[in-house]
Parts: C-alpha cells; sequence; structure tokens
C-alpha cells in the first residue's frame, strides 16, 4: 500500500517539480549562451540582467518548493476535500504520514541535485569535468585522511546525523502543526501557523533546558589536558572534536525525539480527530 | 411516529417475517448503538442513534439541511470518530477492513481536478480490489465521457457524473451516496437513480441521503426519517406508506414543515 501510495504522491507532485527544474536547467543554459556571445553583441547587456535576476528567482524557488510542496500537499490532500478520496482508502492513515514525509525528502534532494546540474550548465567549459574529477579525488583523499582518525571522523558522522535529523523533523512538525490546526474550524491556516509557532517554542525552551543541563558536566570541557592529535600533518585539539561530537549528538537525540513527538501528534490528529469541511 | 423511541430501528425485512430464523444469525451489515456525535456544546449533531442494517435494501436518508445525514456517513466512512457509542460494519469497527467495504459519495467534488478521468479509474483499480474498470469504462462510455478527458475541463454535472460511475464501479456491501442526485437536472437524474439501481452489488445495500423525495421514492425499499440529530421514523417504504396512508414525500412534507 505504500508504494502504491508513493507512485500516486510522486505522480502529482512531479507535474509541479519538474517543470521548474527544466526552466532552472533552461535559463542556467541562456545565460551561457549569453557569455558566448557577450564579446560580439553589446545590445544583450540588458537581457542578460533580467535573466541573472530570473536565475536566481528560480534558485530560491526551486530550493523553497519542496518545503511549500510539502506543505500544501498535506493540507490539500489530506485535511482538504482531496481528503474525502484519501481517508477512505483502505490503508492505515500513518501511511500517509509517510508518504508525504518520504516524496519530501526526496524531492529537496532532487531540488538540489536540479540546483548542481544548473551551476554546471553555468561554468560550462573545456576540461570543466576533468577539473570536477580531479576536484572530487581530492575531497575523496580529505574525507579518507579524515576517517582514518577516528575522533573527527566521528564528529563527521554526528554532523551528518543531525542534518538528516533535523531535515525529518522540520518536515514533521509542518505536519503536526497543520493537523492541529485543522481542529479550529473556521480558522484552519491561522491554527496551523499559531501552532507552529507553538511548537517552535516549546522546542526552543527544550533545547535551552538541555543546554543548561549539559553546561554543568563535563561535555563540553575543552581545556583540561590538552589533548591533542594529529590529522594530515596539522595538530588538532581532539577535545574540541569531541565536544563537537558530543554537542552534535545531544542535539540529534533530542530532534529525533521532537520527530517522533511529532509524528505521534500527526498520526493521532489524522485518525482520532479528523474534521474535513 | 416515536420521538423518544430508544428501541433499535431493524431495517430488514426477513427479519419482520416470523420464520425465517437464519436471516438473523449474520452480523447486520451495519449496526449502531447509542451513536453520538458532539462538535460543541451548542448541541448533539448525532444524538443516540441505535440502528441495524442488513444487506440488499435500498435506503433513503431523508432530512432537512443539518439534520445529521452528513454526519451519520462520515462516521460509518471512519472520517469521523463518535463523541460516544459504537458503530460495526459487519461486526468490525471503523477501519481499514471496513472501508473496502463501503463505497462513499461525498456531496462535493473531491477528485483530483487535474487527472484524467482514465488515470483516475486506475487509481481506484490501484487501491480497491474490489473495483471493476470494464464497468467503470462501459458507463462512462453509456454517457459519451471521454477517459481521456481531464476533470477540469468538464461541466460540474459531468464531474459528478464521473464521481457516481467510480463510486457505483465499486463491488461494495455498502454504497453510501450523499446527496447523489442534489444538483443535477431532472433527466440527469433519472439515468443516476437508474445507474444505481442497475449497477449495485446484488447483497448490497445502498444508502442515499437526500431532500428530493419525490424522485427517489419509487426505488426505495426503507426509509430512515432524522430530524436534528435523531432518528424520527425508520421501516419499510411500504409499511410507512400504509400507516400515514400518503407518499412518503407528503409525509416528510408534514413532518418536517418549517
Amino acid at each position: 500500500m505504500l508504494g502504491k501510495l508513493l507512485k500516486h504522491e510522486f505522480k502529482s507532485t512531479a507535474r509541479i517539480f519538474i517543470p521548474f527544474y527544466f526552466a532552472l536547467i533552461g535559463v542556467a543554459a541562456i545565460l551561457k549562451l549569453f557569455t558566448l556571445f557577450e564579446s560580439r553583441i553589446n545590445i544583450l547587456v540588458l537581457p542578460r540582467a533580467l535573466f541573472i535576476f530570473l536565475y536566481a528567482v528560480l534558485v530560491a524557488i526551486v530550493f523553497a518548493l519542496a518545503y511549500i510542496i510539502t506543505c500544501t500537499r498535506f493540507y490539500r490532500n489530506l485535511l482538504g476535500d482531496e481528503g474525502y478520496l484519501m481517508h477512505t482508502l483502505p490503508v492505515k492513515p500513518y501511511l500517509h504520514i509517510w508518504t508525504k514525509l518520504i516524496t519530501g525528502i526526496v524531492w529537496l534532494f532532487a531540488s538540489i541535485l536540479a540546483g548542481l546540474l544548473s551551476v554546471l550548465v553555468l561554468t560550462l567549459r573545456k576540461g570543466l569535468f576533468g577539473d570536477i574529477i580531479k576536484g572530487i579525488d581530492l575531497v575523496f583523499k580529505q574525507l579518507g585522511v579524515i576517517l582514518n582518525n577516528s575522533s573527527a571522523g566521528l564528529t563527521l558522522a554526528a554532523f551528518i546525523l543531525m542534518l538528516a535529523v533535523v531535515l525529518i523533523n522540520s518536515f514533521l512538525m509542518f505536519y503536526a502543526s497543520m493537523s492541529v490546526g485543522q481542529l479550529i474550524r473556521r480558522h484552519r491556516v491561522i491554527g496551523s501557523i499559531a501552532a507552529y509557532f507553538g511548537f517552535s517554542f516549546i522546542t526552543q525552551m527544550i533545547s535551552a533546558v538541555v543546554m543548561f543541563i549539559l553546561s554543568k558536566t563535563n561535555t563540553f570541557d575543552v581545556l583540561q589536558n590538552g589533548n591533542v592529535g594529529v590529522i594530515n600533518g596539522r595538530v588538532v585539539n581532539i577535545q574540541i572534536l569531541n565536544a563537537i561530537t558530543a554537542f552534535l549528538l545531544v542535539f540529534s537525540v533530542l530532534y529525533t525525539l521532537t520527530a517522533i513527538g511529532y509524528y505521534i501528534i500527526t498520526n493521532y490528529m489524522l485518525k482520532k480527530k479528523l474534521n474535513l469541511e | 411516529m416515536n420521538e423518544q423511541q430508544p428501541t433499535t430501528h431493524n431495517l430488514n425485512a426477513a427479519e419482520n417475517a416470523p420464520n425465517k430464523p437464519e436471516a438473523v444469525a449474520a452480523p447486520p451489515l451495519l449496526e449502531c448503538r447509542h451513536l453520538t456525535k458532539r462538535y460543541s456544546a451548542m448541541g448533539d449533531a448525532l444524538s443516540d442513534i441505535n440502528l441495524k442494517i442488513y444487506g440488499g435494501r435500498i435506503i433513503g436518508l431523508l432530512g432537512p439541511n443539518g439534520s445529521g445525514k452528513t454526519t451519520f456517513i462520515k462516521l460509518v466512512c471512519g472520517l469521523l470518530e463518535p463523541t460516544a457509542g459504537e458503530i460495526y460494519i459487519n461486526g468490525i469497527a471503523p477501519g481499514v477492513e471496513s472501508k473496502l467495504t463501503v463505497a462513499y459519495l461525498p456531496d462535493r467534488i473531491y477528485l483530483n481536478n487535474w487527472m484524467r478521468v482514465r488515470e483516475l479509474i486506475a487509481f481506484f483499480h490501484d487501491f480497491y480490489s474490489n473495483f471493476n474498470s470494464d464497468k467503470a469504462y462501459s458507463m462512462l462510455e453509456h454517457l459519451g465521457i471521454n477517459p481521456d478527458d481531464r476533470l477540469k475541463t468538464m461541466s460540474k454535472g459531468t464531474k459528478e457524473k464521473v464521481q457516481l460511475i467510480l463510486t457505483m464501479s465499486r463491488e461494495a456491501g455498502l454504497y453510501l451516496l450523499d446527496e447523489p442526485i442534489g444538483g443535477v437536472d431532472p433527466a440527469a437524474r433519472d439515468y443516476i437513480l437508474n445507474t444505481i439501481l442497475t449497477n449495485y452489488n446484488p447483497g448490497a445495500t445502498v444508502i442515499m441521503s437526500t431532500h428530493l423525495i419525490s424522485d427517489i421514492e419509487r426505488i426505495l425499499d426503507d426509509a430512515i426519517f432524522i430530524n436534528r440529530g435523531k432518528i424520527v421514523l425508520a421501516g419499510s417504504a411500504d409499511d410507512i406508506r400504509a400507516k400515514n396512508g400518503k407518499s412518503i414525500d407528503d409525509l416528510f412534507r408534514e413532518v418536517f414543515k418549517c
């Protein structure tokens, strides 16, 4: 059932994302053409400026799109008239949450890829791919060194984990806000926004409390013993890395817990408190 | 009519016949016990509904606007949670299984506007194992609706017909149709009622909520009168006509006189 829901969800959202991706890459291509003919035709200055502006706008849109669409999809498809269709399908309500979450994340990554692709098009020149491969090789070599040193490797892993958790948490917070907002019959949108600020506030308070408690322990103490190590020929304070890793891990746990909380809230609202108009 | 009647309304001709014990053994298709739904302190949208409904009947859910018809239907579909009381569809509470048994037609356009009819049929086919695509296509052909058209290019009446076709192509146990002939011209009304009559799964029950009673009276087996969240009258259409000496339409006008 999740597969079917995902298929339908991707179909429904692709018709919005794909055109924007094409537009983004298309404008990048046009700008590239402008630079190619720049030296020969001067009257292209004004249109070129317009296209640069257009490109910037499209970049902003494409990145914001994943969030905008995920919210509007959740609202319209599950809480609007389409809710009459979705909630009478023989599927458990929590599958709807997973469907929206997975597609939101996939489109976010797709948007990043589209952005990178457009940059590639913009900077297209002879030997570009050779340079890119050299660059990737360099990054991997550095990564190898970092990962060989366990402290730094751990920090990197914790950083990636934190990013992933924050991302998932942000989507679920939107869903929870909207599913709480729909309880207020006449003012659903305002209710959603209010719920969102409410959730943000609570998260901030919990973060502050956690930080305070941790500051009272030795977790972040850095200036002890001067534990140093060597990474790639440079001397690094391992204690700092450990402190950063601890910080990242603590907040990963925190955001995971809030994400779970938002999931539970959303599921409860969709299951027990659904009120389609 | 008994306004304060706390007893369960049983709509089953077989049950009323004295010598048919086997008909009573199966669980009711739909059973409600003390079903209540409250939205606010202003009053109950539905109040203490007790009902047993069996298969093979066409039932009219009749009442003025705001009487609780849509609330009742949404509760049976699992789109609302009861404030009190219980609902059972084939003996189980509303959930994934019951959603497969129940085919619901809301009183609004609820399908994606940008989808083609063909895609909608594929969608229904994907999610409902009891959806009959062939039936859907043949009904569309009958009506001259092109399956490659997008919903948004159609008139409201045509969209409603598409929605009806999709619902009636489900081989469901219980059809819940909320105002199926509400916004439609008289000729189309006859077509829709005919479609409902000739296409629903035999052995299934159709519950239609409406206030256009004169149109549907001829096809009703049973009728439930509902007002302000309470069942005011329930029974077979023939019995009601016999006991009151008038058509159900006339009785409705009398009972719900403003």
